[in-house]
């Protein structure tokens, strides 16, 4: 395959990707966001009802705090960024 | 002669969007912005795979050109060219796509990218202080009641003029409930619920251009005024807008996934199809003979109710020119997954001109059929029999008529419905932040917020004539623009970079805008004192309450006009207080 091959090649696959990403980003990006948020309010809940073990408060019976923990602990760092962060009214447009 | 054609315009206007995108945009780009493609951006630096991930720019053109894209760039247009003839509203898309429209979005999406990721209301905060802030809140509160009153109107003119446009909305809502199901709680594959959805829509529109065409027939509610003492025995304001406003207030209540989203999903497989099909049929209007139906230009001043012509045209074109609306969504969404700076100009400045070309294609269409001796008068409707005049001959000429009305009604509605649901959500959360915590915060409930969302607008919609709200709703989107425009030219000055191409756009649209505002008061303010009929339609009103029921809804107009006045003429000082103030900054080097 000589070189002018390869740069008609690469420039129809970087056109179908275009495309194929704008089809996305029209059609269902909007849905996936609007789905992360809310697993992300309900994670809120759930390291809500966690959070007195990982402090060293009981608050759970400690058998199910330790099944819930593995679940949690991946995602502390991230959860930190979303609970901790102020949101105005203006960063809630879709929910 | 190819001018008598919409061919004309339609060329003129790709090629200046061209020149704005590649030329204007570019040097703005890098001579005051300077993107750096290794500086990081707040998707890297706040990463929570939530709100801050980054995303590839094709995606983000996609969802921030979903997100703006509404009802504004398809009536605008049309009201403009009705009023002042369609060379007035093409110079002023024009002059909007190169020098307006586009630096609102991107420079709003910029500062927010440099400023952390920010919204709107911080940043209102940060470059103006905590009372600009608190009076942005007070501001989109009406601003979205207006938004709601101006697009529930519009509905359901068009529901009343083309009622098969009624079920296949219909249509639309159960193929949404069915699409978010499957996706989301049966989770099948995109591909089938895609293919499963865009056939149920076909079949609505099959349904609504067939059988259900005439159910009720045309024109059975109608806004032609019934005669003087008359009373009507329905109207299309309470007819049609009682089950949209069920649909709206369920849409806002029930969690994103399960209507909204897979609605906006399904709703955009008729937005690029019809704008690609306007565009077309712009380009061979030559070959196809469907020549311009308006005049080119009607007068300086008031034709059709809408006032003179500054400042009334450039809040009669919004969306398709500028809107407010758009730097919410640029500095509330996107910025936060901007992936590197260089993207900002492909997303924030290329999503904006294509909207433009939405507002042209939409001018295209309305501009093929004598607006105001058309069936149905001088409804909202007259898109629909454009954009069929417009399209017909590329697909089949009169058979195919009945199924393209039914599509671009199809198309009016899904646009005006998907984003007044976003609007209604939006409207709740607004509530609860400004009543939450204080004696009245039953206001801010859920349920109470969402029903007063659209029940609130149907005030408006009761004062009879679409071209004041309309110009309400412009003046008030325009507006938050200017907001928008000054907030970024404010933040350039305060860093003694090359401002005026934000600040100057930002002035005229904050004199324009306020000068629209307080001419439609007193246009109520008027009709209120004198107890006048705005338009032949309050007939419908007065003969249900009397004069008085519609001197109480002028009246009610009147007082948000002046309430959004003075909130806009605050704004106004507290801007120049900020200039003075950041003059007086030592930027060091």
């Amino acid at each position: 395959m000589d070189v002018s091959e390869k740069k008609g090649g690469g420039f129809f696959s970087g056109l179908k990707k275009a495309v194929g990403d704008m089809f996305y980003g029209v059609a269902l990006h909007q849905q996936v966001t609007s789905i992360l948020k809310t697993r992300m309010y309900m994670e809120h809940m759930f390291i809500l009802m966690i959070m007195g073990d990982m402090l060293g408060f009981p608050i759970l019976p400690p058998y199910y705090s330790l099944r819930l923990l593995p679940y949690a602990i991946p995602n502390v760092k991230a959860w930190k960024h979303r609970f901790y962060r102020e949101r105005d009214f203006t960063d809630v447009i879709y929910g | 002669m190819v001018f008598d054609t919409p061919f004309g315009f339609t060329i003129v206007g790709l090629v200046v969007f061209l020149i704005a995108y590649s030329v204007y945009s570019k040097i703005i780009d890098r001579k005051v912005w300077s993107p750096d493609r290794s500086r990081p951006t707040p998707a890297h630096v706040y990463a929570d795979g939530v709100e801050f991930f980054p995303v590839g720019r094709f995606v983000l053109y996609g969802f921030q050109w979903n997100s703006i894209a509404a009802l504004g760039p398809i009536i605008g247009p049309g009201t403009a060219a009705l009023a002042f003839g369609w060379l007035p509203a093409f110079l002023w898309i024009l002059f909007a796509a190169l020098l307006i429209g586009w630096v609102q979005d991107y420079s709003a999406m910029f500062l927010s990218v440099r400023k952390e990721g920010r919204s709107f209301g911080p940043l209102a905060y940060e470059m103006l202080g905590p009372t600009p802030r608190k009076l942005l809140l007070g501001f989109l509160l009406f601003y979205l009641l207006l938004i709601n009153a101006a697009f529930l109107f519009v509905v359901a003119t068009v529901m009343n003029a083309f009622p098969g446009s009624f079920w296949s909305l219909l249509v639309l809502v159960i193929a949404a409930v069915i699409t978010g199901h499957l996706l989301f709680k049966v989770k099948m594959n995109v591909a089938p619920v895609t293919i499963l959805a865009v056939v149920l829509q076909a079949i609505g529109i099959a349904l609504g251009s067939t059988v259900l065409a005439n159910v009720p027939p045309p024109g059975t509610f109608v806004f032609t005024p019934p005669p003087e003492g008359v009373a009507a025995a329905a109207n299309p304001y309470t007819y049609w807008l009682i089950p949209l406003v069920a649909i709206l207030v369920l849409g806002s209540l029930l969690p994103m996934p399960r209507l909204i989203t897979p609605m906006n999903y399904i709703a955009y497989y008729s937005l690029i199809p019809a704008v690609i099909l306007l565009t077309v049929g712009a380009l061979v209007s030559p070959a196809t003979g469907v020549k311009l139906q308006v005049p080119d230009f009607r007068g300086w001043a008031e034709v059709f109710t809408v006032g003179p012509l500054w400042p009334a045209l450039f809040v009669t074109i919004a969306c398709g020119a500028i809107s407010g609306w758009h730097s919410l969504i640029s500095t509330g969404l996107t910025s936060k997954q901007i992936d590197v700076e260089t993207d900002i100009r492909p997303v924030g400045a290329g999503a904006m001109i294509t909207e433009n070309l939405v507002g042209l294609t939409a001018l295209a269409a309305w501009s093929s059929i004598p607006l105001l001796t058309a069936a149905g008068g001088a409804s909202p409707g007259n898109f629909v029999l454009g954009a069929t005049t417009l399209t017909s001959p590329l697909l089949g000429g009169e058979a195919a008529a009945p199924f393209l009305r039914i599509f671009f009604a199809n198309y009016m509605v899904g646009m005006a419905v998907t984003i007044l649901t976003i609007l209604g959500r939006f409207w709740r959360v607004t509530m609860a932040e400004v009543f939450g915590g204080t004696p009245l915060s039953i206001l801010g409930n859920k349920l109470i917020a969402s029903i007063l969302g659209f029940v609130l607008p149907i005030i408006f919609v009761l004062t009879g004539s679409w071209t004041n709200i309309w110009l309400y709703f412009g003046g008030t989107n325009q507006l938050l623009a200017g907001f928008a425009l000054l907030i970024v030219g404010l933040f350039l000055y305060t860093q003694k970079r090359f401002h005026w191409y934000t600040t100057i756009p930002g002035i005229f649209m904050m004199v324009t805008t306020l000068a629209a505002i307080a001419y439609q008061t007193y246009v109520f303010a008027d009709a209120t004192v004198g107890a006048k009929l705005l338009h032949p339609t309050q007939n419908i009103l007065k003969n249900a309450g009397g004069i008085l029921a519609v001197q109480g809804i002028n009246g009610f107009s009147t007082v948000v006009g002046a309430i959004m006045f003075i909130i806009g003429l605050a704004m106004a000082v507290y801007f120049v207080r900020g200039f003075r103030r950041a003059a007086k900054i030592e930027v060091k080097a």
